[in-house]
């Protein structure tokens, strides 16, 4: 067996019903026999399914019983690619101690991937899963699927090009990250560009000095702030941007809270004799702007915060998941706070994972071989691996087929 | 020098050659731990002879609240080798 399929098929009939169970069992079929590699699906609670392998069936949503399933079915086949699918509710994320906070926990799919256990999380497979976030309809799964099998029968629509959009906080080291992606090729710059002028349904905006103005300020020191912001957004975002790219790079902020991604950017100015300083968030990303662009075939990295959180979210809720929705071949992000350079130009944590990653799906390895080997990269060059680092191996995952490469 | 003495030079540092860059961080009190991290890499330049290397971390954290309504959390944590003093990683969160 070299890809595995694993999913649950208990959780799959709860949510989906029997009809709808039977349309996903459908379609993997399907997935498994146009698939190249030998594939098998592995329903983890199902014991005909499981004991076809001489393994128990794991019938609890327990993460370590599911991992150590995973652990034996690999280590007996040599398997090269894994693929989960469904998101929380379906095979559970692990729960991971946050190694920056010990009060938070980081939801990933690291050790799934690390059948030979190390410190580092370091991943021995080649890992995707399909999430399904909160919906109720299998359409979502059933899109993925879809989009995989249409990769591996050659009906792939054209993509050409790359694009990339960065917080202008971030401009010097995500042109530095960009140009090895693809040279000459611009960034977009948010708040140079935005989803709107208005604040705050489409900038927001907080105030670092004075302070006396943080919580609380004049009517007309507002009016002029809101005049000033406004006025950093200068053009408004089109979606034919992410149309028809093989590549998507974004290095912005990312919430858990909503489903804006956001740009970046101190502005300093003086309103009444005082010096302001205020940090602009502009809106950059929605659903609704992925829904507009033809994303199809694309591949997709991330940096936002919270970019890859799935967790009873919907495709009009999360970018991740419209992004899976819309036909996106792979996208990788973070579970959780990500970290990167502030100012200077050389990336570090998502920054390195996002050119290793890339470094590799240029080279036409499929994407879940790109991941592994950027995570495996990223452990033997990043010096002294701390908690940052620790937690940016636990907390970034990838969605999608992972044995389907750049078309 | 005593231990308030090294925390205060470090702190010190912090300001003049990161905290420039975010005005946010003013007045915050950074949170301060020493810890050692494995050198497992003969060539890195951070290694020494035992495999091993000390830092400090100074964590500075600050909620931001915002014209919407939503509060964001800041963090900037700069990671400084303990012997030399260097400043070896800044990280700043993408929330």
């Amino acid at each position: 067996m070299e890809k595995c399929i694993l999913s649950h098929k208990t959780n799959l009939t709860q949510i989906y019903g029997a009809t709808g169970f039977k349309k996903i069992d459908k379609a993997l079929k399907e997935l498994a026999e146009v698939s190249p590699l030998e594939t098998e699906i592995v329903y983890i609670d199902d014991k005909t399914s499981t004991q076809r392998h001489r393994l128990d069936p794991v019938s609890e949503n327990d993460t370590d019983k599911i991992q150590t399933f995973i652990e034996k079915l690999c280590k007996q086949y040599d398997t090269e690619y894994l693929l989960v699918i469904g998101g929380h509710r379906i095979i559970p994320f692990y729960s991971l101690k946050d190694p920056t906070n010990p009060n938070q926990i980081v939801y990933s799919d690291a050790p799934y991937a690390d059948i030979y256990y190390d410190d580092l999380r370091s991943p021995d497979v080649s890992m995707g899963r399909m999430p399904d976030g909160g919906v109720t309809d299998p359409s979502l799964l059933l899109n993925q699927i879809q989009t995989a099998i249409k990769y591996f029968k050659g009906i792939t629509e054209k993509t050409n090009d790359t694009s990339g959009v960065s917080a202008k906080t971030w401009e010097s080291v995500s042109h530095n990250l960009y140009k090895r992606i693809k040279k000459e090729t611009e960034l977009v710059l948010t708040p140079e560009y935005g989803l709107g002028k208005n604040v705050p349904e489409h900038i927001n905006v907080a105030v670092l000095r004075p302070q006396k103005w943080q919580l609380e300020r004049p009517a007309s020191v507002t009016k002029a702030m809101i005049e000033h912001v406004s006025a950093s957004v200068k053009k408004i975002l089109d979606p034919k941007i992410f149309t028809g790219r093989k590549l998507i790079y974004f290095n912005v902020h990312g919430d858990d809270r909503v489903p804006e991604w956001m740009g970046d950017m101190m502005l300093r100015f003086t309103i009444e004799g005082e010096e302001c300083i205020l940090i602009v968030y502009p809106d950059i990303l929605l659903p609704k702007i992925i829904k507009q662009a033809n994303v199809k075939n694309a591949i997709v990295f991330t940096e936002a915060c919270f970019g890859a959180y799935t967790i009873d979210k919907t495709p009009e809720t999360s970018n991740a998941l419209c992004f899976l929705n819309q036909g996106v071949l792979c996208f990788v992000g973070s579970t959780a706070v990500a970290y990167g350079e502030p100012r200077k130009r050389y990336p570090r944590w998502a920054d390195v994972l996002a050119q290793y990653f890339f470094d590799f799906v240029k080279r036409k390895y499929e994407v879940g071989a790109a991941f592994q080997m950027a995570k495996q990269r990223y452990v033997g060059t990043e010096r002294p691996f701390n908690r940052e680092d620790l937690k940016t191996m636990y907390e970034f995952l990838l969605y999608g087929d992972p044995s389907v490469a750049m078309p | 020098m005593s231990e308030e003495e090294k925390i205060a030079r470090l702190k010190e540092k912090v300001a003049k050659d990161v905290l420039k860059d975010f005005p946010e961080m003013e007045g915050v009190e950074p949170e301060i731990t020493s810890e050692t991290y494995q050198s497992t890499r003969t060539r890195s330049r951070y290694g020494r002879d035992s495999g091993e290397v000390a830092v400090r971390v100074l964590k500075y954290s600050k909620e931001i609240p915002t014209f919407r309504g939503i509060t964001f959390k800041k963090v900037v944590s700069v990671t400084i080798d303990d012997e030399t003093e260097e400043i070896i990683k800044v990280a700043e969160s993408r929330e």
